[in-house]
């Protein structure tokens, strides 16, 4: 485990002492190394599941990929804020990189501790670093309002879970993950814990009803704080969901019913919200209630399909959003705005601006060998099997996001030029990087699926 | 706010430039499609130095990574090697030839073996018990 | 104010306390506490400005009626019961008489109008030692009463929390909301009094040990109203990157220094099945979360180049930090990973 907490926290002073002119070199360079670096655990060689263990802290099949996902994503933001930070002072943009750093060290301690109560600590610690991010540099006004909501609507639903888990801890005596199965016999079968252990989870994912901090914070964020926040932070709420509903198991069978039929609405609701959408960064991040939306459905019904495909989807969502909000950011860059009607026909400016727009619209739609597609048909076919009138929702959802994502992509590439747009400034070598450190993974994902498929089978 | 998207109307004509800049075809609109392109430029306003200069100005092999050249450059080599060749190609090989993930063949070599050993024993293949239970020797029942 | 003055009654002060805390019969306690009281009156006034007159007598006011109270009941209890024990109190109308008079000397609602508008007339150290000095000697005699009427307890505790929340929400001036601040604290003080005193003293100290620098920025700054926050940025840099993070500790957000005795409290609580109390608490804690978070908004985070609504001053040169706010503003934000000394040494 330290031997990527410490580098992690080492790029603090990296951050701080290097010289002004190469100070988004060495942060890009050993982020990287670190992200390459924490490969290394995907390599499990334990019966359990459980590897790299230490006192409080281990991985295992679930949570490696996404502390992966984590660590890759820190160069990616590096890269992608780069432009966004360039009128900032000297010292507001180490900040910044700081900030993101902090990020990345609660994110991989939330993910990798084997003990409920650090794992809440460190989940409510990401929430500083992200509120600043987002009401610091974002660019309208509302981004204050935007982070009271995140701010707000996180607290009220965690603090339940706090006392959940210190009740859990008072009649059991434990709260390590390592050892649940041999404690969690005694844990009280009520309606209200399991409630309070969900709901912080059900709004961070966000489920669909809880969701409306979500596209707020993602439209005034800045490009960072949107990537990490549609790539990560919306996955510490389906990681979390995955721990707690092996905890708390029997109850969940009936009280599941409410959440899991919201949640398959809100695949609908949202695709529809999507398809009348006229600003395109709302746009995505509705998308990834949506998709949200099928992986609290694949959680609550607790099949190891279920967890798996939960998991297949989370990652595959993870690098999709985040690249679909670095394409909206690269416009929003040149045209100075989100709405995509004064943004449309950009293919016969950006021709291979075009490509990557296609290709992040059919992982997004979830076409065939990607993983998102994996992940969404695992995820349809467990809910078939939980009921079958599911498929009249999960079906339909499916159509309505192919439909958005393509008039996404044709709104926004295909067409005529709207008249004020004349010249841009062309893409340059570090955009085309970042889109291709996201396209990447993806497709060699499809080689080696087993490595995100892997938990509780 | 469409006020402000006039400053992106200000283009003089191409062989003037010193930034590229993407350009519309200017020729005359095809009356069938209905097309929005512009058929005549706008008159460019006069620079008056305070718009933001593109970076291809200063240098036509922009990277996108810094205003100075050389830095620009060498940052892209860094982001490259680091990005590509190592996170990418190294991390793709080592997670490609990972030994025995989760211990799946393991475990598949270990069945195996077990099936061999339980049909020379000539024992049933599955059994309830992995452990003959009459060779656990149990600890007498506490006496109350 | 003559210096050889301002000594006398600081001395005056401190042994007023020192008196109450060493006494164990009430009649030594309550003459410990009229000694404070008479000795920060003219601390209080010694700003010759109508608002300082005006919050020393409105402090005197409140403070000779409680006063009169305590001793009231100290007699009725002697009267019943013959002695003056301060720990040996058994009847309930002395006690809960006594209760909520204390509370009264500390602001605590539903007594607690007076404290904002004291505050708001004092200059921002006076301020301090009003809200964590003079709190010490009624703090520590109801520290004593902690075993006898639950009720009233939990009923002043929750009330303040809310009560809390709910005052600072409107106010533009920091001191007044400097004050609600404390009237929260101190209701999460009083609601795990009677479970837990050790928890209660702890939250005291760490209590302390938050609000001492953001009264020492607000005065280093002079920073009376929300209006003037901004200037910060400009004085102190620093400080202002820091204020965010200073405010959330004391709104008790996870991973900083005020969420220590939120996670005791609760875990207190939750050990001794009172979820709903726990959770209730908890909730109504997010009151005051939210008028701290609109500080730091306004404070660091709408700073230049984004708009702000304050006109910059005209002296740029950054302020020196004192020693004081240097050594303090550590413990105040990143005590956490310390809980388990923290809860060895105290509980």
């Amino acid at each position: 485990m330290m031997k990527i907490l410490t580098p992690t926290l080492m790029l603090i002073p990296l951050t701080w002492l290097s010289s002004f002119s190469h100070l988004w070199r060495p942060t890009l360079s050993y982020s990287f190394i670190i992200s390459t670096l924490s490969l290394t655990w995907i390599k499990n060689m334990s019966e359990t599941g459980w590897t790299s263990l230490g006192l409080y802290m281990a991985t295992d099949t679930l949570s490696t990929p996404l502390i992966i996902l984590t660590c890759w994503l820190l160069p990616l933001m590096i890269l992608a804020s780069q432009d966004h930070m360039k009128t900032e002072s000297q010292t507001r943009q180490r900040l910044y990189i700081t900030l993101l750093i902090f990020l990345q060290l609660f994110l991989i301690s939330a993910f990798s501790s084997t003990e409920l109560i650090m794992f809440y600590i460190m989940f409510e610690a990401t929430l500083i670093p992200t509120l600043m991010i987002i009401t610091r540099w974002g660019n309208q006004l509302e981004r204050l309002s935007a982070g009271t909501y995140l701010l707000f609507y996180t607290l009220i639903s965690s603090l339940p879970l706090l006392v959940a888990l210190l009740m859990i801890q008072t009649n059991t005596g434990s709260l390590s993950l390592t050892s649940a199965q041999f404690y969690f016999s005694l844990i009280p079968q009520h309606n209200f814990l399991w409630l309070a252990c969900f709901l912080a989870f059900l709004v961070k994912m966000p489920l669909y009803g809880l969701h409306l901090w979500l596209p707020k914070a993602h439209v005034e964020a800045p490009i960072a704080g949107s990537m990490i926040l549609a790539a990560v932070l919306l996955k510490l709420g389906g990681y979390g969901m995955t721990r707690i509903s092996t905890i708390v198991d029997p109850i969940s069978k009936n009280m599941t019913y409410p959440f899991i039929t919201l949640a398959l609405w809100g695949v609908i609701m949202t695709g529809l919200v999507c398809l009348q959408q006229m600003d395109l960064k709302s746009l995505i991040a509705y998308s990834s209630v949506g998709h949200m939306g099928l992986v609290v459905g694949g959680v609550l019904t607790q099949t190891s399909w279920g967890y798996s495909g939960a998991l297949i989807l989370m990652i595959a969502h993870g690098l999709t959003s985040s690249a679909l909000f670095c394409l909206a950011n690269i416009n929003y860059e040149r045209t100075h705005s989100r709405i995509m009607y004064l943004t449309r026909g950009l293919q016969i400016i950006f021709p291979l601006m075009a490509i990557w727009w296609l290709s992040f619209t059919l992982a997004n739609l979830a076409l065939p060998p990607l993983p998102n597609m994996m992940g969404e048909l695992t995820i349809i076919v467990c809910m078939f099997n939980w009921s079958w009138w599911t498929i009249i929702f999960t079906g339909l959802g499916t159509l309505i996001t192919a439909a958005y994502s393509l008039h996404m992509f044709t709104t926004t590439q295909r067409g005529a030029l709207p008249p004020h747009i004349t010249s841009l400034t062309p893409m340059n070598i570090k955009e085309h990087l970042l889109i291709i450190l996201h396209l990447l993974p993806l497709l060699l994902l499809i080689l080696k699926p087993e490595i995100i498929t892997c938990w509780s089978s | 706010m469409l006020t402000r998207l006039s400053r992106f109307g200000l283009s003089l004509p191409r062989t003037l430039v010193g930034p590229p800049a993407r350009f519309v075809s200017q020729s005359k609109p095809n009356e069938n499609v209905g097309s929005t392109a512009m058929t005549e430029l706008r008159p460019g306003q006069p620079m008056t130095g305070h718009e933001e200069v593109s970076e291809y100005t200063k240098n036509p092999d922009y990277y996108g990574f810094s205003s100075d050249p050389d830095v620009d450059k060498s940052n892209m080599k860094l982001a490259f090697f680091f990005g590509v060749s190592m996170a990418l190609v190294l991390g793709s090989t080592f997670v490609a030839y990972i030994p025995d993930y989760g211990m799946r063949e393991w475990a598949r070599r270990e069945a195996e073996r077990l099936i061999v050993q339980r049909e020379k024993a000539g024992l049933p293949l599955m059994d309830e018990n992995y452990y003959d239970p009459s060779k656990i020797i149990l600890p007498p029942p506490k006496e109350e | 104010m003559n210096p050889i003055t301002l000594s006398m009654f600081t001395t005056a002060l401190l042994s007023g306390t020192l008196i109450t805390l060493s006494s164990t019969n009430w009649l030594m306690a309550w003459m410990g506490l009229e000694i404070n009281t008479m000795a920060i009156i003219p601390i209080i006034a010694r700003k010759h400005h109508p608002r300082a007159t005006e919050a020393a007598t409105k402090y005197f006011l409140i403070q000779a009626p409680a006063a009169a109270t305590i001793l009231f009941c100290a007699i009725t209890n002697a009267w019943m019961t013959g002695q003056w024990e301060i720990n040996q109190m058994s009847t309930d109308l002395p006690i809960i008489l006594i209760l909520i008079s204390l509370a009264f000397k500390m602001g605590m609602a539903p007594v607690h109008s007076w404290l904002p508008d004291v505050l708001q007339g004092l200059d921002l150290m006076t301020g301090l030692v009003l809200s964590t000095w003079q709190k010490l000697a009624p703090f520590y005699l109801i520290l004593q009463l902690h075993s006898t009427h639950s009720l009233t307890l939990i009923l002043l505790g929750t009330m303040s929390i809310l009560v809390g929340g709910w005052g600072g929400l409107n106010q533009t001036q920091t001191r007044k909301i400097l004050a609600y601040s404390s009237i929260t604290h101190m209701g999460w003080m009083l609601v795990i009094l009677q479970f837990s005193p050790e928890l209660t003293l702890m939250t005291f100290t760490l209590y302390v040990t938050m609000t001492l620098p953001v009264f020492m920025i607000l005065h280093q700054n002079n920073t009376l109203s929300i209006n003037k926050l901004p200037i910060l940025a400009t004085h102190t840099p620093t400080i202002s990157a820091l204020i965010p993070l200073l405010l959330l500790s004391l709104g008790g957000l996870p991973p900083l220094t005020g969420f220590i005795p939120k996670w005791l409290i609760i875990q207190k609580m939750s050990h001794l099945g009172l979820f709903g109390l726990a959770t209730i608490t908890a909730l109504s804690g997010l009151f005051s979360l939210y008028f701290y978070l609109r500080l730091s908004y306004i404070s660091s985070i709408t700073m230049s180049p984004s708009s702000n609504l304050t006109t910059a001053t005209w002296r740029l040169t950054p302020n020196s930090i004192p020693l004081g706010l240097k050594t303090t503003i550590v413990p105040s934000m990143m005590l956490l990973p310390l809980t388990p000394m923290i809860n060895s040494l105290l509980l």
